[in-house]
Parts: structure tokens; C-alpha cells; sequence
């Protein structure tokens, strides 16, 4: 009969052996960039991830501690008879004792408090809106059915005016810079999510949401939808570039102000040998 | 468990324990005039009504609590085989996206312009659907219909409920809600599909998706009705437990199944119509023109903008004011019958039997105060946040205080490995990990990466499926015999469990790895994600997949097993598990008013190997031996 | 024990089910089938040709697309001199004889959905996971999601797209396809693919597209050519040269079109506040303002009103929308409310900076210079508005969002002034 200890066992080795196996593998482990699977590229990031592997630690003690103490019950007690089928010995007559439950009540309390004020410098840098970067917003982006309008400003450096650049899921930004944005919903709830960036935040009709965050590698990320939007809810995605200096950034800008601005064909090097020849 | 010690052994004077079914019926009916005659102006609960004859009485619309607890259990195990064949579809397109599938493919989307392709709109309704029928047609209707119906009397010795008719209405009121949710997948748009949180304004604007043109009105009206199902219900619980126990039965003296269904009630009933009016002002905002809930200004799928200006948020403080302690309804039953479970199978009485009940009672009250965790990423204002993040880590404590009692039950005992025992271990096995998982989502910083991702969807698995549904299992073992008169397979129970088991693990356990790299949940193709595309995270869909699917293959035993023990298996005896609670002590099944006379209570339900009784365990109808001595008054 | 080994059995088969079913998609795909013109079964009135009572002649239509674009979706052929990147290579990830048709007239695609890795998918199977569920199997706007959406997704079979750069009428530049995909329309349902799809894969969708339409084209016109013709004469209908050069008066169309983007004359005038207030009294003194309204808002006397208009589109079940515009619509109103495809169409809002044809000047200045294809805005160059007027008018419809009192303070709209207040808020 004990043999079904071994299976509770089991279970719980490979689930721990999964969340083991995950810190080698980049498409286990915590969303990170493509070269190297544990660099984190935010200062978010290295908080959130830090807290998560603290309480990976603390929520994997406790477990691997009450699997050990349930498998090696259910090894150690189980039913046995003797040839007349009497069992073998008798079970322990007890209501419980008042010392257990004081420890087993105060420590996870203790831990639990713990946990719960050692987050909340985190919280607070990330979305009170007092930690808020002093900074101009960089973009103002809408989410609508299925798709992020951003809205950078333009050579005015204000944001909702006639020179303003509008592009559709591309969002860019400088490295090493705090970044601010303004978050808003044309139509129903979404959520911008930038999972290697560890940033999320719902976008909600009729709310501007100022959402902030930093990348210290220059690169291509991903901006997800998180929150169910409609039937083409999963194709809500978006490309993120983060360019190395500020020269890059303007660079990107101004290449797509000059296309937004275009009013001939051949204006742009390169795309002359398509336009031109004009037949009525 | 040997049936020789069952008929032989047996200490408990009580008679029906001893005689058979056909017997005790006998007898009790010739008492059971007696009884409504003599004591017509006296007792309530000693009033007795025969048996209706008349066959859509007798089992159809029966006001007898063991019928509609049938009625319950059937009901909900059969939306459970179609709630898992959604869920099913789901993992199809999550593991192969715009794969068709086999013979639906063919006949939902044969027309020459589908292509047999599920269309994206489709996918949202498979697990709109799939989450609204096991949440609210399935593991509440189980645990607080099915069981709670039928344990509540037979468990604090009363002949029937307290409102025997409103017990029938609040089943007959779940009818409506089975009608109109199958009826909305036929209509215009098709079925609901905004997910079972059902968010406004996705689900006020009706362009905004397909299912919100007609197919969520239809799941307003359905929750509606069965909302109120579940408050009639639990009403009549309340009442019920408060005025008909049997003498003896002090509230410290019920079995923890009882007590879990009491508190479970209360949050039933304070939290509901909460609930109620959210659904009601969502359906005036749909059907009346109303703006509870959606902002001026908003146009959503190219349609007029809107005038007027509501808050979605609100809509999300009302609803999960419901559904955070909905979360524990559906956990809290299941808790005290797997700690009834667990003592019998330990032979050993419940360690710390008040704690398990303060614990309860403090999961219940923290659970109304906790329903901010799920909206931190909502835009509320984050200072809230913070607040909620401690009263949530709060919560988990009663629910770790649980978890190590029952280890301190089984610690020290004679397990019995039953199926339902087996069941009851994974319970515990699966709620711890359900239960440390919640943890992470506490914490309001880590909660910014995981939440909506597949981590919750893992969590709340390990939660719903390791925990209720293991518990519904083992409930379903134990109280079988007691339900039916008949015992099930046992060997098959073993085999059931071991597939179930391991599969679920593999269905399940995989979600927190893909949740932890932050694959979101409700997304009906991963693969335009560049992050999500590798082999790992795609190969895990894959493998999740297959074992849900053998997952639903095992639970076919469970079928077989049921339905061959309905009508084959071998006749129970009044108490096959030699346990203590009064249900033990009247026939299996209980005749029509569940007990001749009235039991008398002398002690608490977990009196197993008391000192000084030949037997192991000790019926709460038989007084504590002198030398076992007075029991622990703080624990017991 | 024979139970447990029947049960070993059964899970072992749902095993092996499930695993194949992952690995092969013949396994479970059924047969497709292109949706025909419904000229072929209907009559659609004079200006269609059709084969409501001519079996035989169907039938010969029916042979000779087999022959020129193959027999289902599946199955594709492509036929010699089709306007198409790489002579089709790009639609299909399996050419049958390898990647080189050879001298071959008929370079025969066979397309596996769905199964092949992104980047190597191909036009069809890219189609398939991206579009299918609004526009069809048949690129006829039908799919399943369809109904659902306003403004209703492009049927590509008679060739018309909206938001061209080529004249008035003619098929679109392989860059107004490639646009519309990568960008999306704004203020429609189509998404912008830019971050779905690389630069690569759009380039196969694009020749997928254009393999549809050109089908569907060539359709039509082999029933109009049928259609001439009486049942009885069936036997000498649609020649197989008759076919070809069908079909290639369709090719001939779509390659011209390559070559003949609209290109302004005259460079952009800069928008100083001159030009904004002549495209202003030229917006209101031309018939814009018919359309558009007085205020921009998209609510002018030619058209049928908002409110019904609402009440028709979104006030209750698609299905039941002829039935609403029935009942709302007067028999005699000469109001327009239809575009070419028979769906209900409204003039834009030129108060909210949203364009679904895009928002480069440029695009305005199609817009208004060339008008909307199959759409009620018609073409305005060289008549009554030359360049410098189209870009006057582009100029003040930019700045318009951002300035809303151009119009509500001009003094052409001085008695309106009860009508202000609410324009706004549209």
C-alpha cells in the first residue's frame, strides 16, 4: 500500500525538477533577451525578478517541506494487518497539539508579512504615481481594436498637435533613459505588456494611465496584449526597438515624420523607379 | 476496509445501522406516522411526510434533499463532460493554432468560406464557456448542491431541509441558466465570449466581438438565474444548520463538511447580491441604454461613439466583491469534506478540529476583504495595491494552517488507501502547490509580470482541478455508497486516480513554466509571438495537449465506473467505511426521512482509536468511554 | 484482467490519434473548394452577364478555371503571364518540379496549410492562418468573423480595391496592397501586419491576394463571355484561346496598373494658414460639404442621415440589416447610403485625425484628386479641383482636427451656429 508514496513523491520531485530545469532553458525561463537568457534588461526587471526568486525559494521550502512530511506519512503509516487481519498497530489518539499550531501559525505569518512589506518599495517606484520619471512623455498610446496607435510629438515637442508622428505597434525608445508614456483605450480594456521589460499595465477607457519604465540593451522587443480585447485579441502585437542614443531615436523619427509628410512618389531615394509615368 | 467487520463489529446500538435497507424502510414508515401524527404541534423537525408515490414527485420535482442532491450531481457531472470537451478544443488550437480538428472541424466550419478553421471568435467562446460551466454548472452545483444537499441533513440528523421547497426551486432555477447558455450558442454572433469575467465594455458595446452581439445577454440572464439558484440555496443551508441539528449536535460538535458548508453559505449569501446587481446593471447597460459602465467618448469597432459616462472599473470592484469569495465557495466545501475524508482513512481524529474551523471561518471573512488582487494591473488607484497585497497574503495563512493539519491528521494514522482517501491526498498535495502559487500573485511587483499569463491559468488549474475536482472525486468514492447503496469499483477507482493524477500534473504544472516566461493567457495563436515561438514553450503547449487529452481519456473510468456501480456493484452496508458522522448510521441509501428517531450527538465527529473501544472508530451517536478521559477543549 | 488491457488499448489509440492528428494535417483537412460568382447561378441584373439557365455553359466556365487556376484552393496553378513575383513561386511552399517551373505554360503550386514554418510558408498558408476568418477561402470578404465587422472586409473577386494609387478604376499597385497589409485601414477592422508578418511574408500574402483577385476577375469575365452565348451553342463557347486571352486582358490590366501610379504634378503647397482657409472656402463651396456636411462631421444632405444610418448597420443582428434598411429607407430616397458591393457606407469624419486610406498627403491628395474606388467619393482632378486646389483642400482637411473652429467660425457657416455645439462631439 505504501507504494502510492511514491507517486505523491514523484509528483512532487518533477515539479520542483520543471522549475529547476526552467533556469537553463531560455524558452523556460523568465522572458529575457535573445543572447543571453539571464540578463535582464530593466531595472523593473531586476527588482521583479529578484522577488520572484525569493519567493520561488520561500513557496519551494515550504513545499518541498510539506511534500517530504505527506510522502513520508503516507510511507510510514500505512494500514498493515497481521494473518488474522488485526491491523498491526494502532493509530495515535490525538486532537492536535497547541504548540504546533502556535509555530505553524506564527512563521508563515511572520514569513507572509515579510514578503508583503519587503515588496512594497517595489510597487511603489513602479506605479505610484509620484515615482513617476520627470520626464516629457515620450509617446501617447492608444490602444484600439486590435492595434496600439503611438503618437510621438513632433519637431514641437507636443504631444496632440498637427505635426505629431503617428505610427501603428512601434514603439520606440533609448537605452539607459527613463522612458514615460501616457496609456489610453479608444474602445475596451487592453493591457500593454512588455514581458522581457516586466511591465504591465491595463489601458482603460476614458483614463490617461502614465506607465514608465527603462531598458539598458539596445534591441528588438515585443509589446503584448494581456488583457482579452475581442476576437483578434492574440494579434495584438507590437514591436519594440530600443535604439543605442538618443541620435538613433531622432534618426527613426525623422525618417518616419519625412514618410508621413510625403506628398510625391519619388521622394524617397529608391522608390523613383515606381512612380512617375501618369497614363490619362 | 473488509465487509465482515462491518456487519460483525459493529458497536453502534443504533438499529438501522444493523438492519437492512428494506427493513429499516419498513419499520420507519409505520414511526414515521406515528411521529407526524403525535407530535403534530410539536417539533418541527420530528414532523415526517411520507414518501410522494406519484413518480414526478418522488423523483423529479421532489422536495426529498437526497433527490435533489441527485439531481445536482448528475446535472453537474454531465456539464462537466462537456466543460472539459471545451476545455479540450482550447488546448487543440493552443497546441496546433488553425489546425482543423478532427470531425468537429468538419461539421462546425464545413461551410466553402470557413475552411474548417475555428475562427478566433470561436476560440474565445470555447473558454468563456469552458470556465463559466465548470465555475458555476459544475463545482459550485457539485460541492454546495450535490454534496451540500445531501450531507447537510443526513450529517446534523434532520429529516430534510429547512425549506424543503425552496430547495426544489433553487434547483429547478438552475434549469433557466442550462437552457439559455445552450440556447446562446445558436444564436446571432454566437455564445458569450468575453471570458467568464465577462469585463465591460467589451461586453456592453456589442459590436466589440462577436459573442457580445446577442450571446452575452443570454450569459447575463444565465448567471442571473443560477446566482439565484445558489442563493436560495444557501439560505435554506443557513437556516437548515442553525435550527435543525439533532440533540447534542452543538455547532463545536459538527463535522468539519458542515461547518465548511455553513461558512461557504454565508459567503453565498452576502456576497451574491453583489454579484446580482452587476449582472443586472451589465444587462440594463445592454438591453435599456443605460452607462453604468461604459465611458463617454469610447468608440469601440467603429460604431457611434458613446454618450453618457459610466466606469468600467466599477463593473470589476462589484464583480470580483462576488467572485474572489466565490473562489473560496468553491474551495471551502471541498476543504471539509476532504477533512472528513482524510480522519476516517487516518483512523485518527482531525488534528486540531477548532483551528480547522477558525481557519475556515477567517478564510471567509479575509475573503471579502481581498478582491482587489485580481484588478492591480486594472488602472486602480496603486496605493489600494499595496492594501490588498497584505490582507491577500493574510489569506493564505488559514489556508497553510490547514494544510499542515491535515499532514498533523495523517501523521501517526492507519492510512487507508482507498480511492477516496487517494483523492483526499491529492487534494492536499495539489492545494498546497494551488495554494503557494497564489503567493506569487500577492505580490503586487511579481504579480506586474505574471499576471493574465498562463501562471494564473496553472494556479487557478491547481486550485479548481487539484483541489475541487480531487475533492469532488473523493467525495464521490466515499459518499457513493451512501448515496446509492451500492459500492464502487475499487480497483478502477485506483486506476482512475493514478491517470488522473499523473496527467493532471502534466496538463497543469507546465502553465506555471510557460506562465513564469510570460505567455499570456486567452490568446488563440502564441506563435506570431517571437519569444513564445521556440521549440520550448510551443513543445509545452504540445505536451499539455496531449495530457489533457489523456487526461479526458481517464476520466472515461470514471464514467465506466460509475454507471456500472449504479447498477452492478456491490450492495453498501450502512457504514462501509466504519466512519462516525451521523449519515454512517442510518441505511445506505437513507430511507425517505433519513432517520427513524432523531440520533442524539454526544461528541465530536473524529472519535476514531479512542482508548478503551475495541473498535476504531466511535460513532457521534455512542458516548465517550469514562477512561478515555475529557477531550482537549482548545483542539477538539 | 481483460478489462485493464482493453483499457491499455483505448488510451493507447487517443494517444497515437492525438499524435498523428499534431503531425499531419491531411490527416483532418477537408477538401476546399473556391466559392463561384454568383452571376454564374443568379441574375444580378443588366449590367452582369449571367448563367442562371445554362447548365452546359456553367460547366464549361467551371472547366476552364480548373484548367487556368486549378481545382480547389489546394491545388494551385498559375497561369502563363500572371503579373505575379517570382511567376507565383511565393504562394505556395511546394512547387511541384522544384523551385524552377522551367519552360513549362503552367507552373502548378500545391499548397500544404498551415504546416510549414512561418518564414517558408507561402502566400496560401500565411492567407490561411492571418486572413481567411474575415475574407474567405475565396478572397470573397466571407469568412466566419465577417459578418460581425463594420466596415465589412474587401471581396477581392471583382478586382476593385478602395485605397488605390493607380487612376480611378483600375486594379491597385502591388504597393496599395502592400501598404494596406502592413499598415492596416485605420478606423476599419483590418489590423496593421507590420508586427505579425516579416517584410517577406507580406510579399507572399500580396501575391496571394492578387491571385485571388485576378481569379475572380477572370471568373466574371468568362461569364460574361458565356453569357453571350445560347445553351444550345454551348459546344463552341470559350475556346481554349478564348479562355487565354481572357485572362490575359485580366493580366494586361494588373501589369499596366504597376506602371501607372498617380504622381502629383505640382509639389505639396506648404501648409501656411493661406492655404488651410482656401481648402477651407473650397471645401464649402464645392460639393464636399454635401457628403461630408457643412461641419466635416460626416453628415451631409446627400447621404441618408447618421441616426439611421446607426439604426440600419448596428442597430441589431447583421443578418437582419437588408431588412432594417427596408424599412428605414423610403422606396423613393435618393439618398445614398451603398457602395459598389452593396454595403453601407458612410462619409467620413473629417474632425477626427483618423484616415483609413492613409495619412501621408499624398494619400489625400488620391483621395480627392482620384475619389474612392467603388465608393461615392469620385474623383475630383482636373476637374473642378487642379493640383494646387487638391493640395489646399489636403492641407486644410490635416489641419481640421486639430482646429475645429475653422469650420464652425467660417463665415459661410455663420447662421449654424446651433449645429456647432454638437459637431463637435461627433
Amino acid at each position: 500500500m505504501r507504494k502510492w508514496s511514491i507517486l505523491f513523491a514523484m509528483a512532487a520531485i518533477s515539479t520542483v525538477g520543471c522549475f529547476v530545469y526552467s533556469y537553463f532553458d531560455p524558452d523556460w525561463w523568465l522572458p529575457n533577451t535573445a543572447r543571453d537568457m539571464h540578463r535582464v534588461v530593466s531595472t523593473f526587471g531586476r527588482e521583479i525578478d529578484n522577488l520572484f526568486l525569493i519567493i520561488l525559494f520561500v513557496t519551494g521550502g515550504v513545499f518541498i517541506i510539506t511534500q517530504v512530511v505527506l510522502v513520508a506519512a503516507m510511507y510510514r503509516f500505512p494500514d498493515r494487518r497481521d494473518e488474522q487481519g488485526r491491523p498491526v498497530r494502532k493509530a495515535v489518539y490525538s486532537h492536535g497539539s497547541q504548540l504546533l499550531e502556535l509555530i505553524w501559525t506564527v512563521i508563515p505569518a511572520g514569513i507572509l508579512v515579510f514578503i508583503a512589506l519587503y515588496q512594497m518599495g517595489t510597487w511603489a517606484s513602479i506605479k505610484y504615481r509620484g515615482s513617476a520619471p520627470r520626464v516629457p512623455p515620450l509617446a501617447e498610446i492608444t490602444a484600439r481594436q486590435f492595434q496600439w496607435v503611438m503618437r510621438y510629438p513632433g519637431p514641437d515637442r507636443k504631444l496632440n498637435t498637427a505635426d505629431d508622428l503617428v505610427v501603428i505597434d512601434d514603439l520606440h525608445f533609448v537605452k539607459k533613459q527613463s522612458v514615460l508614456i501616457y496609456l489610453k483605450s479608444a474602445d475596451v480594456l487592453h493591457s500593454f505588456y512588455l514581458p522581457q521589460l516586466r511591465i504591465k499595465q491595463d489601458a482603460v477607457p476614458g483614463l490617461t494611465i502614465p506607465v514608465w519604465f527603462d531598458c539598458d540593451e539596445a534591441g528588438e522587443y515585443e509589446l503584448v496584449c494581456a488583457e482579452l480585447c475581442g476576437w483578434g485579441h492574440y494579434k495584438m502585437r507590437g514591436n519594440v526597438t530600443v535604439h543605442e542614443t538618443e541620435k538613433d531615436l531622432r534618426r527613426w523619427i525623422d525618417e518616419k515624420l519625412a514618410e508621413q509628410g510625403r506628398s510625391q512618389l519619388a521622394m524617397i531615394p529608391g522608390s523613383g523607379s515606381e512612380g512617375g509615368d501618369r497614363d490619362d | 476496509m473488509t465487509d465482515e467487520r462491518a456487519s460483525s463489529g459493529d458497536p453502534a446500538p443504533a438499529p438501522a445501522a444493523s438492519s437492512g435497507p428494506a427493513d429499516g424502510l419498513g419499520t420507519g414508515t409505520a414511526q414515521a406516522h406515528f411521529h407526524a401524527h403525535a407530535d403534530a404541534h410539536g417539533h418541527a423537525h420530528d414532523e415526517i411526510h411520507p414518501a410522494p408515490r406519484f413518480f414526478l414527485f418522488r423523483y423529479v420535482f421532489s422536495t426529498n434533499h437526497k433527490v435533489i442532491a441527485v439531481q445536482f450531481l448528475f446535472s453537474g457531472l454531465i456539464f462537466m463532460v462537456l466543460g472539459g470537451l471545451l476545455a479540450l478544443a482550447v488546448r487543440w488550437q493552443l497546441a496546433w493554432p488553425w489546425k482543423p480538428m478532427p470531425i468537429l472541424s468538419r461539421w462546425l466550419w464545413s461551410a466553402p468560406s470557413f475552411g474548417f478553421q475555428m475562427p478566433p471568435e470561436v476560440y474565445n467562446k470555447l473558454f468563456t464557456m469552458h470556465a463559466t460551466i465548470m465555475i458555476f454548472f459544475v463545482i459550485i452545483p457539485l460541492l454546495n448542491g450535490a454534496f451540500g444537499n445531501f450531507l447537510i441533513p443526513l450529517m446534523i440528523g434532520a429529516r430534510d431541509m429547512a425549506f424543503p421547497r425552496l430547495n426544489m426551486i433553487s434547483y429547478w432555477f438552475m434549469w433557466p441558466a442550462f437552457v439559455l447558455i445552450s440556447y446562446s450558442l445558436f444564436v446571432e454572433g454566437g455564445a458569450a465570449e468575453a471570458g467568464w469575467t465577462s469585463y465591460p465594455p467589451l461586453t456592453d458595446a456589442k459590436w466589440s466581438t462577436p459573442g457580445s452581439l446577442n450571446g452575452q445577454t443570454y450569459w447575463l440572464m444565465a448567471m442571473l438565474s443560477a446566482g439565484l439558484s445558489s442563493l436560495m440555496g444557501s439560505i435554506n443551508y443557513i437556516t437548515t444548520i442553525v435550527m435543525l441539528r439533532a440533540p447534542g449536535m452543538r455547532l463545536f460538535r459538527m463535522p468539519m463538511t458542515v461547518w465548511a458548508l455553513f461558512i461557504t453559505a454565508m459567503l453565498q449569501a452576502f456576497a451574491l447580491p453583489v454579484l446580482t446587481s452587476a449582472l443586472i446593471m451589465q444587462l440594463l447597460d445592454r438591453v435599456a441604454g443605460t452607462n453604468f459602465f461604459q465611458p463617454a467618448g469610447a468608440t469601440v469597432a467603429n460604431a457611434p461613439s458613446i454618450v453618457g459616462g459610466g466606469g468600467p472599473l466599477l463593473y470589476q470592484h462589484l464583480f470580483w466583491f462576488y467572485s474572489h469569495p466565490a473562489v473560496y465557495v468553491m474551495i471551502l466545501p471541498a476543504m471539509g469534506m476532504v477533512s472528513d475524508i482524510i480522519a476516517t482513512f487516518s483512523r485518527k481524529p482531525l488534528f486540531g478540529y477548532k483551528p480547522m474551523v477558525i481557519a475556515i471561518a477567517t478564510i471567509a471573512g479575509l475573503g471579502f476583504i481581498v478582491w482587489g488582487h485580481h484588478m492591480f494591473m486594472s488602472g486602480m488607484n496603486p496605493m489600494l495595491g499595496a492594501t490588498f497585497m497584505l490582507s491577500t497574503m493574510m489569506i493564505a495563512l488559514p489556508s497553510a494552517i490547514k494544510v499542515f493539519n491535515w499532514l498533523g491528521t495523517m501523521w501517526g494514522g492507519r492510512l487507508q488507501y482507498t480511492s477516496a482517501m487517494l483523492n483526499a491526498i491529492a487534494f492536499v498535495s495539489m492545494f498546497v502547490i494551488g495554494g503557494l502559487s497564489g503567493i506569487f500573485m500577492a505580490a503586487t511587483p511579481v504579480d506586474i509580470h505574471i499576471h493574465d499569463t498562463y501562471f494564473i491559468v496553472g494556479h487557478i488549474h491547481y486550485v479548481l482541478f487539484g483541489g475541487s475536482t480531487f475533492a469532488i472525486f473523493a467525495a464521490i468514492y466515499y459518499w457513493f455508497p451512501k448515496i446509492f447503496g451500492r459500492m464502487m469499483n475499487e480497483p478502477l477507482g485506483k486506476i482512475h486516480f493514478f491517470l488522473t493524477f499523473i496527467f493532471f500534473n502534466a496538463t497543469f504544472f507546465p502553465m506555471h513554466i510557460i506562465g513564469m516566461h510570460g505567455f499570456p493567457r486567452r490568446i488563440a495563436d502564441s506563435t506570431i509571438y517571437h519569444y513564445l515561438r521556440g521549440p520550448g514553450t510551443q513543445g509545452m503547449n504540445v505536451f499539455m495537449t496531449i495530457s489533457a487529452f489523456l487526461l479526458g481519456a481517464a476520466q472515461i473510468i470514471l464514467v465506466l465506473n460509475f454507471l456500472y456501480s449504479l447498477v452492478l456493484g456491490r450492495r453498501a452496508s450502512a457504514n462501509p467505511w466504519h466512519a462516525n458522522t451521523l449519515e454512517w448510521t442510518t441505511t445506505s441509501p437513507p430511507p425517505h426521512y433519513n432517520f427513524e428517531r432523531i440520533p442524539t450527538v454526544y461528541h465530536p465527529a473524529y472519535e476514531y482509536s479512542v482508548p478503551g473501544v475495541d473498535e476504531d472508530y466511535l460513532p457521534q451517536t455512542m458516548p465517550r468511554p469514562a477512561k478515555a478521559g475529557p477531550l482537549d477543549p482548545i483542539m477538539a | 484482467m481483460i478489462w485493464r488491457s482493453r483499457l491499455g488499448w483505448m488510451l493507447g489509440c487517443s494517444f497515437l490519434a492525438v499524435a498523428a492528428s499534431g503531425c499531419s494535417d491531411a490527416f483532418n483537412a477537408g477538401d476546399l473548394v473556391y466559392i463561384e460568382a454568383p452571376a454564374m447561378t443568379q441574375d444580378l441584373g443588366p449590367t452582369q452577364g449571367n448563367l442562371k439557365d445554362k447548365p452546359r455553359l456553367r460547366e464549361k466556365v467551371r472547366a476552364a478555371m480548373k484548367e487556368l487556376y486549378g481545382p480547389d484552393p489546394q491545388t494551385i496553378r498559375v497561369p502563363k503571364g500572371m503579373p505575379l513575383s517570382n511567376g507565383g513561386a511565393l504562394l505556395a511552399s511546394h512547387i511541384e518540379g522544384g523551385k524552377d517551373p522551367g519552360p513549362h505554360p503552367i507552373l502548378q503550386v500545391s499548397a500544404t496549410p498551415g504546416s510549414a514554418p512561418a518564414p517558408q510558408a507561402g502566400g496560401y498558408a500565411i492567407y490561411r492562418r492571418n486572413c481567411l476568418h474575415c475574407h474567405g477561402v475565396s478572397g470573397a470578404g466571407d469568412g466566419p468573423t465577417a459578418p460581425f465587422m463594420y466596415p465589412t472586409p474587401r471581396d477581392f473577386r471583382p478586382g476593385k480595391f478602395k485605397f488605390t494609387s493607380t487612376p480611378s478604376g483600375r486594379p491597385p499597385h502591388r504597393d496599395d496592397l502592400r501598404r494596406t497589409i502592413t499598415y492596416g485601414l485605420d478606423g476599419t477592422s483590418m489590423p496593421a501586419f507590420e508586427p505579425l508578418l516579416t517584410p517577406a511574408e507580406i510579399e507572399e500574402v500580396v501575391d496571394y491576394v492578387m491571385f485571388l483577385s485576378m481569379r475572380g476577375q477572370t471568373e466574371l469575365a468568362l461569364i460574361d463571355e458565356a453569357a453571350t452565348f445560347e445553351e444550345g451553342d454551348a459546344g463552341e463557347a470559350l475556346d481554349e484561346e478564348t479562355v487565354q486571352s481572357l485572362a490575359d486582358s485580366v493580366f494586361k490590366m494588373w501589369r499596366k496598373s504597376q506602371s501607372a501610379r498617380l504622381n502629383p504634378k505640382v509639389a505639396r503647397t506648404e501648409p501656411t494658414r493661406a492655404s488651410i482657409l482656401r481648402g477651407r472656402d473650397l471645401f464649402l463651396a464645392s460639393d464636399c460639404k454635401d457628403c461630408h456636411g457643412r461641419l466635416a462631421a460626416g453628415d451631409g444632405d446627400s447621404f441618408i442621415d447618421q441616426e439611421t444610418f446607426n439604426k440600419i448597420v448596428f442597430g441589431g443582428n447583421p443578418s437582419e440589416r437588408a431588412r432594417r434598411a427596408e424599412e428605414l429607407i423610403s422606396r423613393d430616397s435618393k439618398k445614398l447610403w451603398k457602395d459598389d458591393w452593396g454595403n453601407p457606407l458612410r462619409p467620413a469624419n473629417l474632425n477626427k485625425p483618423m484616415y483609413k486610406g492613409g495619412r501621408r498627403p499624398i494619400d489625400l491628395y488620391w483621395r480627392i484628386a482620384k475619389g474612392i474606388n467603388g465608393a461615392q467619393m469620385p474623383g475630383h482632378y482636373p476637374s473642378p479641383f487642379d493640383d494646387e486646389k487638391t493640395w489646399d483642400i489636403v492641407n486644410f482637411v490635416l489641419a481640421l482636427p486639430y482646429e475645429p473652429t475653422l469650420l464652425t467660425d467660417a463665415p459661410q457657416n455663420a447662421p449654424a451656429g446651433t449645429a456647432v455645439a454638437d459637431a463637435r462631439g461627433r
